[in-house]
């Protein structure tokens, strides 16, 4: 018998150990071992003893699917990696408590059917735009368009994303503010593209005359700045911390209601500044300010693909507390979260689309046990 | 439609992959649901996710179709539909990092059924209850192999002698089991949920 062969059939009635595990594992990145693994998977499709666990239902919903699919590649794979975490629903890892723990979902499902919840939709692309006289213009809807004319700078969207077109040098200011339930894309006059997450703003000249490109910040943003070394880019936040750029891809989270501040460089190089502190993080690596306490900068190595996900179209929480997927919730389906008693103290793993309904959301929660109530005004009340 | 396709065998696989090439959907449909339990048992057994075998599924099935002008030139359909699968089970599990397929092992692994739940919690008895309104819907040989197995803790080979079958059979038989009351819990909207320190894992099982 071959050694993955008897490794694989250890693993198969899981009597395989830790360290057996981690030998299989790593055979996987060992083509000379690729036959052994071949070998195996050809007996267990010609072993008739493992057969029929499939059901019709859900073979008739994937010729379905696979149909859907073929012919639009773009749809594929939307989360590019651990996928099916998320499709097993979100398997969750408590913090404290220590014991195998089981959720069920039909009993919360009903708690939640009672309550009648509307059909909540997932935010969308859209801002507001308000001009340095005060007057605001709604992007929501806007595909194309000229938007202003100030300052000699024109404002205008081109297929949803807004940008400027130079001329003049009158230095007036723009915001960009994503209500709840929004986010937007935009290019600032000097080509700089931001993308602002749900409940954000930026605000920023029409025309960038000085030393630097300074733009104030509150909420999440993803920017990729245009090099320019003469002008170094300033991301100001709330005047308590700043973020000096060359060139660079990075997302700052700086919710008011988040422990941190957040700074992720994914290309280029950032300095982080606080009060006397600062800090040179390098891509990979993130910038953490605690909220109650500014001045001291943690560097960290970073999950950009947990930083990135909302840009990318998804949630990912991976390793996520109950209050922090709430919170995210909040500001992408425009809710209210309530909690009616003690906070559950719960961490989840997987990731999900955010083009999901609230209730779609909701009930990957459920599973493991946290149960909600939804009341008018867009409130849910989290019950202990 | 798909009772008559399923009590059908594929008479001229040379016939079939040709229509498939030529992109009858009639032909495609006949070879999906005549293979699409192997690709799915296999898929399940191996990865141990009832979602990720019907991803893994979907996905040999789907690179089938997209890549289905080749198919005209293939002698044996079985063969070429056996790579497919190899190729991309092997590279699925293979873009598992080490950590999160271990943790996925672990999460996943049926363990509450050989030990008693560490607490008589409601969530551990419903559980229990369910690992055995599970095993009443497997063959009656299977049942018996698993509880042998998992309750009484016997070899294979004492389960064999036991049962008069062959050790390589009670192998089968736990190895179905175990995925069949994985996708069983799944369906029932079961999922085990651990607390993530190791010590307290090991402590427990």
């Amino acid at each position: 018998m071959s050694e993955i062969k008897r490794l694989l059939e250890r693993y198969l009635d899981e009597s395989i150990t830790e360290a057996e595990f981690r030998e299989l594992w790593a055979s996987l990145e060992y083509a000379p071992k690729d036959e052994q693994w071949h070998a195996f998977i050809e007996e267990l499709l010609e072993n008739e003893n493992i057969r029929g666990l499939s059901d019709k239902a859900g073979a008739e919903a994937a010729l379905v699917r696979i149909k859907a699919t073929l012919g639009s590649k773009a749809s594929r794979r939307v989360f590019p990696l651990r996928r099916w975490l998320a499709a097993a629903a979100v398997l969750l890892l408590l913090a404290a408590g220590a014991y195998l723990w089981v959720a069920r979902e039909k009993n919360s499902v009903v708690t939640v059917a009672a309550a009648d919840p509307p059909e909540v939709q997932p935010g969308k692309e859209g801002a507001i735009l308000t001009l340095a006289d005060g007057s605001q213009i709604l992007l929501d809807s806007i595909k194309n368009a000229v938007v202003a004319l100030q300052g000699g700078a024109t404002a205008k969207v081109v297929n949803g994303v807004l940008l400027y077109e130079a001329g003049g040098n009158k230095v007036v200011y723009n915001t960009i503010t994503t209500p709840k339930g929004r986010r937007y894309h935009a290019v600032l006059p000097d080509g700089t593209e931001v993308w602002l997450n749900a409940a954000s703003a930026i605000r920023y000249p029409t025309a960038f005359t000085g030393k630097e490109r300074k733009v104030e910040i509150n909420g999440e943003a993803y920017f990729e700045v245009v090099k320019n070394e003469e002008k170094p880019f300033v991301v100001n936040l709330e005047n308590e911390a700043e973020v000096e750029v060359l060139g660079t891809h990075f997302n700052i989270n700086a919710y008011d209601n988040e422990e941190a501040i957040r700074t992720t460089l994914l290309e280029g190089s950032v300095r982080v500044r606080s009060g006397m502190r600062q800090a040179v993080i390098r891509p990979g690596e993130q910038a953490q300010m605690r909220r109650n306490a500014l001045d001291a900068i943690a560097v960290k190595t970073a999950d950009p693909e947990k930083v990135m996900a909302w840009k990318n179209g998804f949630f990912n929480f991976e390793n996520a507390s109950l209050e922090e997927i709430l919170r995210q919730l909040e500001r992408w389906y425009d809710i209210e979260v309530v909690y009616s008693g003690k906070i559950p103290q719960k961490v989840f793993w997987g990731q999900m689309g955010m083009d999901l309904k609230l209730d779609d959301v909701l009930q990957f929660l459920e599973r493991s046990n946290v149960k909600f109530t939804y009341q008018k005004e867009r409130k849910l009340i989290v019950n202990p | 439609m798909q009772e008559n396709l399923e009590s059908r065998h594929i008479y001229n696989e040379k016939e079939l992959a040709i229509r498939i090439a030529n992109g009858d959907n009639e032909a495609f449909d006949r070879l999906f649901y005549y293979y699409w339990d192997h690709v799915y048992s296999v898929a399940l057994v191996m990865s141990k996710s009832p979602a990720m075998a019907e991803d893994i599924a979907q996905e040999v099935f789907l690179s089938l179709l997209e890549n289905r002008a080749a198919l005209a030139g293939v002698e044996n359909l079985k063969g070429y539909l056996y790579n497919h699968i190899k190729f991309n089970l092997h590279k699925r599990l293979r873009r598992l990092r080490v950590e999160d397929a271990y943790q996925h092992y672990l999460l996943s692994k049926l363990q509450g059924v050989n030990s008693p739940a560490p607490d008589d919690s409601l969530a551990a008895k419903e559980l229990m209850k369910a690992i055995s309104g599970g095993l009443e819907l497997l063959p009656p040989q299977q049942k018996r192999a698993f509880q042998l197995s998992r309750w009484k803790g016997l070899s294979h080979d004492e389960i064999g002698w036991e049962m008069g079958i062959s050790s390589r059979t009670v192998k089968d038989y736990i190895v179905r089991a175990i995925a069949f009351l994985k996708k069983y819990l799944a369906d029932q909207g079961f999922m085990a949920v651990f607390c993530g320190l190791a010590g307290v894992i090991k402590k427990i099982f």
